[in-house]
């Protein structure tokens, strides 16, 4: 599941610890939710521009990232722009502060391999079912993604058209058969070799001035925010 | 379905996040060994799923089938889903990670509802599974439209409630026939919550 659009090659932040860069990057993230005016999330968007560059990821990436969400955020821009119309401001506002998030969030997946991901929310004690549960869905997905590819392929050898809801039925109701027969097979497995609900984690390691740099960043993306505050620039939008 | 980051206000979406979690921890609480490699197996095959695009109605959609998910784990869909959400926002920015509480919530709490529905007792174990698909798709939609509502976005997201109708409804049919399939093909798959 590493392809194009997560894991990066040459991004100078895989050498920071997956937890400074959980903390770091969704405290810029919130910053970011919390702006209200136009100029700080202009702000916001360039600081967040810049530290993308910092990481040496490249432009391709970073409007491939905001494509994505580009729908959904230009959707929302303009039921807000008719529902506030004339002021477009709050339609921007909305649009900026969608691509700031997409950038920042975005970094953490083109910098941190999914295992070392889900070992960073082990350390910050997410819930352990959501941890287990999610090294599963990592390890499966593509199993199950490759699976359909051959389901689908075999539809076509013996009908050759597309399928009616009845076949999608079906053909659904396979893969989550087949999900749960392989997933007793492999919980058999797994309890044959001593698993006890939770998979050993490495040690981690220290934390450099790196680390603390990166995950002092939410903080740096919240100084807009606090001169907004301080200008009492945040009134509505 | 899947609201991105900047939408809702932060406060909003702080609140869903320890809702969600705790949710989480509560529908996941004393999860066996041997039930969390099948969890973690449904949940690829949901993420899978949810890679499955189809046009409609001039935009396109994919599907969810929280109702399914509902229907085969019943409290333990809670988890599952987030792990879902999870991932589709890392990997392919189908939601943000801020607003992945209030998503998590949304849809988790349809494929808890469509549970219950499951459960209802009366009626035919097709139509059940019709409408256990529809509402674990409709009910986190009117759940979005009622939040866009609350947070000052207009009326403009009538026209979506009325999308994910048509979404709905195609969720219903698939699950009725799917759950029609695995009663043939592998009844426990109903009956183990």
């Amino acid at each position: 599941m590493n392809g194009p659009l997560t894991l990066v090659e040459g991004c100078r932040w895989t050498r920071v610890e997956s937890r400074a860069k959980i903390i770091g990057l969704l405290g810029a993230a919130l910053a970011v939710a919390a702006a209200q005016g136009l100029s700080v999330v202009g702000m916001q968007l360039a600081l967040a521009g810049a530290w993308v560059a910092t990481g040496g990821l490249p432009l391709r990436w970073a409007l491939q990232r905001c494509a994505l969400v580009t729908p959904f955020a230009a959707m929302m821009a303009v039921f807000l722009a008719f529902e506030r119309a004339p002021d477009y401001g709050p339609a921007l506002v909305v649009l900026g502060k969608a691509y700031g998030s997409v950038l920042l969030l975005g970094m953490l997946v083109a910098s941190t391999p999914v295992p070392e991901l889900v070992a960073g929310l082990e350390r910050l004690r997410a819930p352990g079912v959501l941890v287990v549960t999610a090294s599963f869905t990592y390890r499966y997905a593509q199993l199950l993604e490759q699976e359909w590819g051959r389901m689908d392929r075999a539809r076509l050898s013996r009908s050759g058209r597309g399928a009616g809801p009845t076949a999608w039925g079906s053909r659904l109701a396979v893969l989550f058969v087949r999900s749960w027969e392989r997933g007793e097979r492999v919980a058999a497995a797994m309890m044959s070799r001593g698993f006890a609900g939770r998979f050993p984690q490495c040690a981690a390691r220290g934390w450099g001035a790196m680390d603390y740099g990166f995950a002092a960043g939410g903080l740096v993306m919240a100084i807009p925010l606090g001169w907004e505050v301080w200008r009492g620039a945040g009134r509505g939008w | 379905m899947h609201l991105a980051d900047g939408i809702l206000p932060p406060a909003w979406c702080l609140a869903g996040h320890a809702l969600a979690l705790s949710a989480v921890g509560l529908l996941g609480r004393r999860v066996e060994p041997w039930e969390v490699a099948r969890m973690g197996m449904l949940s690829a095959a949901g993420f899978v799923v949810s890679m499955l695009h189809f046009p409609l109605l001039g935009t396109s959609v994919h599907l969810g089938l929280f109702g399914f998910t509902g229907i085969v784990l019943g409290g333990r869909a809670f988890p599952v889903i987030y792990t879902t959400l999870l991932f589709q926002s890392l990997l392919f920015q189908h939601g943000g990670l801020l607003a992945l509480g209030v998503n998590a919530l949304n849809m988790g709490l349809g494929a808890l509802a469509a549970h219950l529905l499951w459960r209802a007792p009366g009626l035919p174990e097709m139509v059940r599974g019709g409408l256990a698909g529809f509402v674990g798709t409709y009910f986190p939609a009117l759940l979005m439209v009622a939040e866009f509502e609350a947070a000052g976005y207009g009326k403009g997201f009538v026209t979506i409630a009325a999308i994910y109708l048509a979404v709905a409804a195609i969720e219903g049919v698939l699950t009725a026939t799917a759950v029609t399939f695995v009663r043939q093909a592998k009844p426990a798959l109903l009956e183990s919550r």
